[in-house]
C-alpha cells in the first residue's frame, strides 16, 4: 500500500476487535459441539481472534504514525493485513468444522497461515524481503500450499472427510495421486519450514543492539511457533492416536498465539518511540540553541554521545556547535546521519552506530529537528563570526598597545639617548667656559641656556614617552604605575592597589582607565579627594576610581571615556560609569585576564 | 675621616649641589661607565674626567660589565638601567653577590619614579638620572646626599 488513506477511526477498530472477540466465543462453542474437546476449540478461537485483533492495532498503528513516517506506515498496513488475513483464514478453518460446506476449501486454504506467518515474521522488522534466498523460499511455500495442495484436494479419496458434506469443490477421487501428493507436501513441508525457521534465525543472528532488544518478543515467538509447526508435521507421520495428535495441535496452536501477542508489545513500543518524538519536538520547543537542539536529539534517540555538526556555506566544511572546524567522518562504531534541507546539506548527527538499527526512528526524529537545527546553525554561524569579530578587535586593541609600547622604546632608546649625551656636552662646555678666564660672559650664558633648553627638551620627550606608555607599568607594575599618577593629580588620591602582576595589555588597559579618570576628576568634578581600588582574583582585574565631586557625568558621548569604555569592552571587559549629580563619580572597570 | 668643604658654586656653574661633606668616595677616583650608547659613555667620560674622575673602563653590556668590575674593582659604577642583555638592578644583583666592593651608581633616561621601589631595594649606592650625571651630583650622591 502507498499513498496518503483515510484512516481507520478509533470506534471501528474498538467494533471490529470486539466483533472478533464475540465470534471466536460463538466458534469456540460450535467448535466444541461438533465434537472437539474444549482444549482444542478455545485456544484455535483465540489465535485467530488474536491476529484479527492485532491486525486491526497495526493497521490503527500505521494511521496515527502515517504522518511522521510513511514508509513506517506502509509497513504497518502489510503487517496488519498479513495479520488479518492469518486470522481470516485460521476462523476460515474452524468455521469448517461445523459448517461442512467449506470442509474442501479448509483443506485446500487452511495452511496459508504457515507462508503468511513465514512472510510476516520475515518482512516486519526490516522494509522487506531482503534476501533472493527469502523470496524464493517464501514463493515455494506459497506454490505448495495453493498450487499442489489445491491438487491434492481435488483427487481427494471418497469419503476422506469425517462428514458427508456436500460441496461445490472439484472433485476427482484417485487416492493413489492424492496419498503421493501428502507425503510430497508433508516432506516439503519439514524442509519449507526448517529453511525459514533457518532465515528467521539469521534474521535475529545479524540484528544486533537496539533492534535486538526491541523486537526479541517476536523473534523468540516466531523460533517457537515455527519449530512447533514443524514437530507437529513430523508427528503426523508418527502414527499417534488422533487423541495424541488433537492434544499436540492444541498445545502447537497455544505457542502460535505467542507471535500476535509479541506483535501487539512491538506496537505499543513503537507508540512509545512515537512519543519519544513527539517529546523532542516539544524538548526543541523549549530549549532552543545549537547546545539545547544537541541535547534534545540525544535524549530522543538515548545517546548521550550525539554531538551534531552544521553544515557552514562558506567554508563548505562542517563545524561543531562551538563555530570550530568538525569532520563529517565517524570514527570506529560511531555513524553520522545526514540530514538536509532542500537537497542541501544542512547537519550531520554523530552518533552511536548501533542506532542505525532503528532507522526509521532516526530519520523520524531527524525529520522533527530540521528546523530547530537550521536555527541552530544560523545560531552556530552568528557564534562563529561574533568570536571571530571580538578576537579580531581584542587582537587590534593588543597590537595598538604593543605599538605605543614600542614607540616609547624607540623615543627611549634614540631620541632621548642622543639628547642625553647632547646635554652632558654642553654641560661640560658650560663648565669649561665657566672656568676658564676671560670668556665672554655673553658666551657663558648662551651655553646655560643651551643646557637648560635640552633639559626641558628631555622632560617633554620622557612626558611623550609617559604618555605612550608608562616605562614604570612594565618596569614596576600597576600599583607603582597608579602611585605616580596619584602623586602628580593636583587632589589627594588615596590608592589601595595589591603590588600585583597582570597581563601587559591589562595593566596598560587599566592604568589609562585611572589616567583618563583621574584627568577627568581634575578637569570637571570639583571633588576635594579621589580614592583609586583594584583587585584582581587572578582570573580578573576590577579597578574603581571613586571621587567626592559634583557627579552628573555622561555615561557615555563624547568625552575620553567612551573611548576607553570601548579599549575595555575589547578585552572582553565592561566599563561602568554612576554619576548621580551631587553625588560623586565612580568609575569601574572589570578586566578579563587573558 | 677626612672632611672637604666645598664652597657653594666652586664646583661648576648652575650647579644645584649645595654644601658637600665628601667622604672618601666622595673624592674622584676610579670609575667604570656600563652604558649600551657608545656615544653617551663617550660624554660622561669627558664631563666627570673635566671633574677629576678616571674612567678606567667601559662596558656595552651587562654581561661585561659584571667580567670588568670583577678585574678592576674601581671605586665607582655608573650603571645604566637598561641594558641589551640583563637590566642594571640584575648586574648591581650579580656584583653585590660577588662582593664587589665598587660603589654602584644607577642611571637612566627615565627618571627615578619609573623604578619607584627598585632602586631603593637594589644593592646600589643611589640614582642618578642621566642629564644630571656631574662631577659634583656624583660626590653628593656619594656622600649620601640624594638629589
Amino acid at each position: 500500500m502507498s499513498g496518503p488513506r483515510p484512516g481507520l477511526p478509533r470506534w471501528a477498530a474498538v467494533t471490529a476487535i470486539a466483533g472478533a472477540g464475540v465470534f471466536a466465543a460463538v466458534d469456540a462453542v460450535l467448535v466444541h459441539r461438533a465434537g472437539y474437546p474444549w482444549y482444542q476449540s478455545i485456544p484455535d478461537a483465540l489465535v485467530g481472534w488474536a491476529y484479527i485483533s492485532g491486525g486491526v492495532i497495526a493497521f490503527r498503528a500505521a494511521y496515527i504514525t502515517g504522518g511522521v513516517v510513511a514508509f513506517r506506515a506502509r509497513r504497518l498496513d502489510r503487517t496488519g493485513t498479513l495479520m488479518t488475513a492469518i486470522g481470516v483464514t485460521l476462523n476460515l478453518d474452524n468455521v469448517a468444522f461445523y459448517v461442512h460446506a467449506l470442509v474442501p476449501y479448509a483443506a485446500w486454504l487452511g495452511n496459508l497461515v504457515d507462508p503468511l506467518l513465514a512472510q510476516l515474521l520475515l518482512s516486519y522488522p526490516s522494509r522487506a524481503l531482503r534476501s533472493r534466498l527469502e523470496r524464493a523460499v517464501l514463493a515455494a511455500a506459497y506454490v505448495q500450499v495453493l498450487v499442489v495442495n489445491g491438487v491434492r484436494v481435488v483427487f481427494v479419496p471418497p469419503n476422506y472427510y469425517p462428514c458427508p458434506c456436500v460441496h461445490s469443490f472439484p472433485t476427482v477421487h484417485n487416492p493413489a495421486v492424492f496419498h503421493a501428493l501428502e507425503t510430497e507436501i508433508g516432506i516439503a513441508y519439514v524442509i519449507i519450514g526448517t529453511a525459514v525457521l533457518a532465515l528467521v534465525f539469521r534474521r535475529w543472528h545479524r540484528s544486533s543492539g537496539r533492534a535486538r532488544r526491541a523486537l526479541n518478543p517476536l523473534w523468540f515467538a516466531g523460533l517457537a511457533t515455527i519449530t512447533a509447526l514443524i514437530l507437529e508435521e513430523v508427528l503426523g507421520f508418527a502414527g499417534l492416536t488422533p487423541a495424541q495428535l488433537n492434544a499436540a495441535y492444541a498445545l502447537v496452536t497455544v505457542i502460535g498465539l505467542s507471535v500476535p501477542v509479541a506483535l501487539m508489545i512491538g506496537l505499543v513500543r513503537l507508540r512509545q518511540s512515537r512519543s519519544a518524538v513527539a517529546d523532542l519536538v516539544v524538548a526543541l520547543d523549549r530549549a532552543p540553541g545549537p547546545a539545547g537542539v544537541q541535547q534534545a536529539l540525544a535524549a530522543a534517540l538515548g545517546d548521550p554521545s550525539l554531538t551534531v555538526c552544521y553544515w557552514d556555506p562558506e567554508t563548505q566544511a562542517y563545524v561543531g556547535a562551538d563555530g570550530r572546524p568538525a569532520g563529517p567522518d565517524p570514527p570506529p562504531r560511531r555513524a553520522a546521519t545526514e540530514v538536509t534541507a532542500d537537497g542541501a546539506p544542512l547537519a550531520v548527527l554523530m552518533h552511536d552506530s548501533e542506532l542505525l538499527d532503528q532507522r526509521p526512528l532516526l530519520d523520524a526524529v531527524a525529520a522533527a529537528a530540521r528546523l530547530a537545527l537550521e536555527n541552530a546553525r544560523l545560531q552556530a554561524a552568528l557564534a562563529a563570526q561574533l568570536e571571530e569579530v571580538r578576537a579580531s578587535r581584542a587582537r587590534i586593541v593588543q597590537a595598538g598597545l604593543e605599538e605605543r609600547r614600542r614607540v616609547e622604546r624607540d623615543l627611549h632608546d634614540g631620541a632621548q639617548q642622543r639628547l642625553l649625551a647632547l646635554s652632558l656636552t654642553i654641560a661640560m662646555i658650560s663648565d669649561k667656559l665657566a672656568a676658564g678666564p676671560g670668556t665672554d660672559p655673553d658666551l657663558t650664558q648662551l651655553a646655560g641656556t643651551a643646557c637648560g633648553e635640552i633639559s626641558a627638551a628631555i622632560g617633554e620627550l620622557r612626558e611623550l614617552g609617559r604618555g605612550l606608555h608608562p616605562a614604570v607599568l612594565t618596569n614596576e607594575g600597576l600599583a607603582a604605575a597608579v602611585e605616580t599618577l596619584a602623586a602628580l593629580a593636583p587632589l589627594p588620591v588615596t590608592t589601595r592597589i595589591l603590588p600585583a602582576r597582570y597581563p601587559p595589555a591589562v595593566e596598560a588597559t587599566a592604568y589609562f582607565v585611572i589616567s583618563e579618570a583621574l584627568a577627568n576628576v581634575a578637569r570637571h568634578a570639583q571633588a576635594s579627594k579621589a580614592e583609586i581600588t583594584a583587585c584582581g582574583d587572578g582570573g580578573r582585574l576590577a579597578v574603581e576610581i571613586r571621587d567626592d565631586g559634583i557627579g552628573g557625568a555622561p555615561a557615555r558621548g563624547g568625552s575620553g571615556l567612551t573611548g576607553l569604555a570601548d579599549r575595555v569592552a575589547a578585552l572582553g571587559g565592561r566599563l561602568t560609569i554612576t554619576s548621580p549629580p551631587g553625588g560623586g563619580t565612580t568609575i569601574r572597570a572589570d578586566l578579563p585576564c587573558i | 675621616m677626612v672632611v672637604r668643604v666645598f664652597p657653594l658654586g666652586q664646583s661648576g656653574a648652575g650647579e644645584q649641589t649645595g654644601t658637600v661633606i665628601a667622604t672618601p668616595q666622595a673624592r674622584p677616583g676610579t670609575l667604570v661607565v656600563v652604558d649600551d650608547h657608545a656615544r653617551f659613555r663617550e660624554a660622561v667620560r669627558g664631563r666627570l674626567a673635566a671633574a677629576g674622575w678616571r674612567v678606567v673602563g667601559e662596558a656595552a653590556t651587562g654581561a661585561a660589565a659584571i667580567d670588568l668590575v670583577a678585574r678592576l674593582t674601581p671605586d665607582v659604577v655608573l650603571l645604566d638601567v637598561v641594558l641589551p642583555d640583563m637590566d642594571g638592578f640584575a648586574v648591581a644583583d650579580r656584583l653585590a653577590a660577588a662582593g664587589n666592593s665598587s660603589a654602584v651608581v644607577l642611571t637612566s633616561g627615565h627618571d627615578r619614579g619609573d623604578f619607584a621601589g627598585r632602586v631603593r631595594a637594589a644593592p646600589v649606592r643611589g640614582f642618578l638620572p642621566k642629564e644630571m650625571i656631574s662631577g659634583p651630583a656624583l660626590a653628593a650622591l656619594l656622600a649620601g646626599d640624594q638629589p
